[in-house]
């Protein structure tokens, strides 16, 4: 995991302003950003990580991410199996317990360094939000 | 029980479920699959969706798997080695075990790797001991052995050809 540079901040005014030069520095600056080995997410594992800020099962993370999205996410059972058993192995959530009506689900829930590698998300997702909105916006 | 004798591959997966999409319209329901055959029971014709996985693990997560599919709407119809086979009833919306590159991409590469695993002691008889043998000049049984064991070889290697095609395609997919 990388650390991130948390006073660097990007000013639209600098980006409409024309400067392309200082565009760019600042673009590299961030660069840090999106480092870390499972960045970027795929949006599957973007919204996993995001609904299992509280404990849920397979079809519940189907659900709460369908519920977010509006319905335009909705997670394939395989491809939230393939995520699940992915993100468990390298330790980003963490098998808490099994449903008390069915032994056969488990429960997840984030972990701390699945939090990290969101917040880190978080943060390149929104560079990209601020750059493009302030090129746009011009 | 009805049972039809078809040569299904791998990498023939849209053409197998067309195929039992198709017998389902026509009310025969898949009940179990063998080697190259294929078991239906008759049934009120439907519009069913079919979709084939593939896994390989230990029987605990199995459980957790099956029981996540169910939870999704899926039915498990047959099993054979590291295939499954899902269905579910259609009402008009698409339905897939997978729909992102990177969980296709991996569907693949377990494939892969299976057959990876599989092939190794059959090329390891079909290079290096059939033609050794060949040399010595032992007749009969190793001769016998040449025709099973080549034409396996060359659809495996086939096979093999044709799944890393796919784990490819979503793979440079994902780079996009």
């Amino acid at each position: 995991m990388t650390n991130h540079i948390k006073s660097t901040t990007i000013k639209i005014d600098d980006i409409s302003g024309g400067d392309i030069q200082k565009y760019d520095i600042q673009v590299i600056d961030i660069g840090v950003t999106g480092m870390n080995k499972f960045s970027p997410l795929t949006e599957s594992m973007y919204y996993i990580l995001v609904s299992l800020i509280e404990p849920l099962h397979g079809y519940g993370i189907i659900k709460k991410v369908e519920e977010m999205s509006s319905s335009r996410v909705k997670l394939a059972a395989g491809t939230l199996y393939g995520a699940l058993t992915n993100l468990e192995r390298n330790k980003l959530i963490i098998a808490t317990g099994i449903d008390p009506d069915n032994k056969r689900r488990k429960l997840y829930q984030i972990t701390d360094l699945g939090i990290d590698v969101l917040n880190d998300e978080i943060r390149r997702l929104e560079e990209m939000i601020l750059n493009g909105r302030g090129v746009l916006n011009d | 029980m009805i049972k039809k004798t078809k040569f299904y591959f791998a990498w023939h997966e849209k053409k197998e479920k067309d195929f039992l999409e198709e017998m389902s319209r026509q009310g025969y329901r898949l009940v179990d699959i063998g080697i190259f055959k294929y078991y239906f029971e008759p049934c009120e014709p439907e519009e069913r969706i079919y979709e084939a996985d593939f896994r390989s693990f230990d029987k605990l997560s199995e459980e957790e798997y099956l029981q996540l599919y169910i939870d999704a709407g899926w039915t498990l119809d047959a099993k054979i080695g590291g295939w499954y086979m899902f269905s579910r009833l259609a009402d008009g919306e698409t339905y897939a075990l997978y729909n992102d590159y990177a969980s296709l991409k991996a569907k693949y590469q377990r494939l892969l790797i299976f057959l990876c695993i599989t092939g190794l002691p059959l090329y390891y008889m079909g290079l290096l001991i059939i033609p050794n043998y060949g040399l010595v000049g032992i007749s009969g049984y190793v001769g016998i052995l040449k025709f099973i064991i080549y034409p396996f070889m060359i659809l495996h290697f086939f096979a093999l050809t044709k799944i890393f095609t796919l784990y490819n395609k979503f793979s440079s997919k994902l780079k996009e």
